[in-house]
C-alpha cells in the first residue's frame, strides 16, 4: 500500500481526474473531499462490505440444517426475541 | 365507514417465501424498509416468519418475491453485551425517538458448515414494529464487524 502523509488543505490525485483534498482534521476524524467523473462510484468501505455480505447472505443455506450446533453457541436462553 | 386503508389491513395474502413454500400472511404484518436493504435497495416490503423449529430464528422475507430472504438472529442472544451506537438521524428514520422501540436483528451468512457461520453486528437490521418500518443502519461501534464468526475457525494454523 502506498502510504503519504499529508496535512490539512493538503490534496493528491489519482490517475488523470481524481483529487482527493483533506479538508478538515478534527481528533480522530478526517473531512476528505473527492473530485471524481460521475462514473467513479465511491462508496464507504462498511457499505461495499455490507452490500457484498448481504448478497451471499441471500445466497446461503437452501437448507436449514445442523442448527443444534448453533444452539449451543446462544448465551442468553430465555429472552424472547 | 371504514377507510380503504383500514380494510386493507383486514386482507390475508398468499406469498411465495424460500424456505416455506406458500405462507399466508397478514397485510398488516408487512413491514416496509423505505430504503431498503444494502444491495436490494429496491425491495421495500418484508415479512418476518419465525422459524418453526428455532423461535430464535427469523427470516426475513421479501414479500414481493421468493429473494431476498435474510436469516436473522437477535444479537443479544450471542454476543453478551451487544450496545448498538446509532448514528444520528436513524431514530428519526424509524419514527421514534426512543431507542427502546427499536429491535435489532443480525444478518446471518451460513455456510455448508454452520461451524463457518457469521453474523453481521457492524450493520444490524433495525426494526420498529409499533410503526412497521425497518432499515439497515450501518453503526458507529469500531469494534463490531461485518462478519463476526460465532464459532472458532478450524485447523488452518499450525
Amino acid at each position: 500500500m502506498l502510504v503519504i502523509t499529508r496535512k490539512a488543505s493538503d490534496s493528491f490525485t489519482v490517475g488523470d481526474d481524481i483529487k482527493v483534498s483533506i479538508l478538515e482534521i478534527n481528533g480522530d476524524k478526517v473531512k476528505i473531499g473527492i473530485d471524481a467523473p460521475k462514473n467513479i462510484i465511491i462508496m464507504r468501505s462498511e457499505v461495499l462490505d455490507t452490500m457484498r455480505n448481504n448478497i451471499e447472505a441471500v445466497a446461503t443455506l437452501d437448507k436449514i440444517s445442523d442448527l443444534e450446533l448453533l444452539k449451543q453457541r446462544i448465551v442468553i436462553k430465555n429472552k424472547e426475541m | 365507514m371504514r377507510t380503504i386503508n383500514e380494510l386493507r389491513g383486514k386482507y390475508k395474502m398468499l406469498i411465495k417465501t424460500k424456505d416455506f413454500d406458500f405462507v399466508n400472511i397478514n397485510e398488516e404484518d408487512i413491514i416496509t424498509f423505505s430504503q431498503g436493504i444494502y444491495a436490494y435497495e429496491s425491495t421495500t416490503k418484508f415479512i418476518i416468519l419465525n422459524n418453526p423449529d428455532n423461535q430464535w430464528m427469523k427470516h426475513l422475507q421479501s414479500v414481493e418475491d421468493e429473494e431476498p430472504r435474510f436469516i436473522l438472529l437477535d444479537p443479544h442472544m450471542f454476543i453478551e453485551g451487544y450496545s448498538p451506537i446509532i448514528p444520528d438521524g436513524t431514530l428519526g428514520l424509524l419514527k421514534t425517538n426512543d431507542i427502546k422501540d427499536l429491535s435489532f436483528f443480525a444478518i446471518a451468512v451460513i455456510p455448508k458448515s454452520v461451524k463457518d457461520i457469521t453474523i453481521n453486528l457492524k450493520s444490524p437490521v433495525i426494526i420498529n414494529f409499533k410503526e412497521r418500518i425497518g432499515a439497515q443502519v450501518i453503526l458507529e461501534n469500531r469494534d463490531y464487524f461485518v462478519r463476526t464468526r460465532l464459532f472458532a475457525s478450524e485447523g488452518t494454523a499450525q
